[in-house]
């Protein structure tokens, strides 16, 4: 666990350092949010205004700011394998997990700070947030659980990739289908069959219902069940981190 | 003389078919300057990511200080230092930083970190911009702190690949009086090198690989003795030799 947090505070001292990336993933949520809720809600709260899209949109933007940050994680990663840092992790006696687990922490802890940004301007523009400390720690780990199993998705794409060029044409793959064919932005009730079948395997659809029930005060998603929500999203960070830790130790034949 | 580092017929076959070492055999004596030579594709840096623990061996064994490199891997990291190719390149960090959080991976502490470095900082010339950002620092200073991550663990054994391509010739000189005060330690340096001549200076033995084959080995005047004809002035350089085994090496024999 140390190692892991070594490299953690490394990561994270450099990302402070860097104020582009810094101030640049504080900017781009709330840009997110000020177009898919100030920008879209006169499309979606219906000719009444009864519909509060912005509370209802909020977990989505969590939900896509975790995709991005995820995607940043693989970039730093194929960054760190491209100029070395990788290899001397290989050869220090550490654990093979340990730098992969520090990249995740680093992703997760960047999340939380984007999540309260958010939060922040979400509640400035007018969300109506159902907040209590027990909602708050689960939405925290359903956040979590996100992260590790998409982050481990863009480390598996970024040890494989042979350049970053590579990695983010297969990761931007992923990135806007993960919010149009999900929940995020819209409730899957309105999305044909064929839509809503991949919005069922979509583990982001699983969080964004949990996080709408744990936070928000208008009805979401209501088939799903917090406890079945909180078991995919563990499969779907296992399921993550397995396929991430194999990627890494072929890194070791991968030339 | 005991041997600190044993490969014995070593042979890599990469999964596209390639044959990049076809049974390397060598004997490095202990606390000895050991100089690997070979034009580019000969298999130096494949035999060195073996031994250094980041490329799976086809057959044969590798010993490190007597122990067995398939069965104690995590133990064989502990034993040695790395200096790769690549240059240090977390511009966001400074020296020191970038020593600590190396350090860290071996278990040292902060201030043990300062007080081992502090010296080779001196001998490196490095002491005054320890704590400036890596992104000021010229090539060759990069190159001077990379040799100091590699060797402030105290390992039994260094890796250096290529460490002072690219340099200029003070930096070059800072670096060869760095690698022999360390030698007078006991500690054992393995080298490759595209400068002949400065294998030829610095060097107690040396190995000529070619094709994934050793075609020579020995100690440099011994080998200068024996191939002197190879010269009309009848005094060869290990670079006359060098090139006299290219120019007739088949698959690692000499015609």
């Amino acid at each position: 666990m140390r190692i892991i947090v070594s490299i953690w505070k490394k990561n994270m001292k450099k990302y402070f350092r860097n104020k582009m990336e810094s101030v640049g993933s504080l900017i781009q949520p709330m840009m997110w949010l000020l177009l898919f809720s100030v920008g879209m809600s006169s499309f979606m709260t219906g000719p009444d205004g009864a519909f509060d899209y912005l509370t209802f949109v909020l977990p989505g933007m969590i939900g896509f700011t975790i995709v991005s940050a995820s995607i940043n994680g693989g970039t730093s990663w194929i960054d760190e394998r491209m100029s070395g840092i990788v290899k001397t992790y290989q050869a220090a006696p550490i654990s093979r997990f340990a730098p992969l687990a520090a990249n995740v922490m680093t992703v997760l802890s960047k999340v939380l700070i984007q999540c309260l940004v958010i939060l922040a301007v979400g509640l400035l523009l007018g969300a109506s947030l159902n907040v209590n400390l027990i909602s708050i720690l689960i939405a925290f780990l359903l956040v979590i659980l996100f992260g590790i199993g998409f982050s481990g998705i863009a480390l598996y794409f970024a040890s494989k990739a042979p350049n970053g060029g590579a990695y983010h044409m297969v990761i931007f793959m992923f990135q806007m289908p993960m919010l149009f064919f999900s929940n995020a932005l819209y409730t899957t009730a309105q999305l044909p069959l064929i839509f809503k079948v991949i919005a069922t395997l979509n583990p982001m659809t699983y969080l964004i219902s949990g996080l709408r029930r744990l936070t928000a005060t208008i009805p979401s998603h209501g088939v799903m069940d917090l406890i079945v929500q909180l078991a995919i999203l563990s499969v779907f960070a296992l399921f993550g981190m397995m396929i991430a830790t194999n990627a890494y130790k072929g890194i070791i034949d991968h030339d | 003389m005991e041997s600190i580092l044993s490969i014995k017929e070593v042979k890599k076959v990469y999964k596209d078919g390639t044959c990049a070492l076809k049974g390397i055999s060598l004997e490095v004596p202990k606390g000895c300057i050991y100089g690997l030579l070979g034009p580019n594709g000969a298999g130096k840096t494949t035999l060195i990511s073996i031994m250094t623990t980041l490329l799976s061996k086809t057959e044969g064994k590798v010993y490190v200080d007597g122990i067995d490199l398939d069965n104690a891997p995590d133990t064989i990291r502990k034993l040695i230092g790395v200096t790769f190719q690549e240059s240090i390149n977390e511009r966001d960090l400074t020296g020191m930083e970038i020593l600590i959080s190396h350090g860290a991976l071996y278990g040292m502490r902060a201030g043990e970190v300062a007080k081992r470095t502090e010296d080779m900082l001196n001998m490196m010339g490095l002491s005054d911009v320890a704590n400036k950002y890596v992104n000021t620092y010229s090539g060759g200073m990069r190159r001077r702190l990379e040799i100091i991550k590699g060797m402030m663990t105290e390992p039994t054994v260094l890796f250096l690949d290529e460490p002072t391509l690219g340099l200029d010739p003070q930096s070059r000189h800072q670096i060869w009086n760095f690698l022999k005060e360390i030698k007078k330690k006991g500690t054992t340096i393995f080298v490759t090198s595209h400068y002949i001549d400065e294998i030829e200076r610095n060097a107690d033995h040396v190995a000529f690989i070619d094709r994934g084959k050793v075609i020579e080995q020995g100690v440099p005047s011994t080998l200068t003795d024996k191939y002197s004809k190879l010269n009309s002035e009848g005094k060869s350089t290990l670079e006359d030799i060098f090139l006299y085994f290219i120019e007739h090496s088949k698959g690692g024999t000499i015609e």
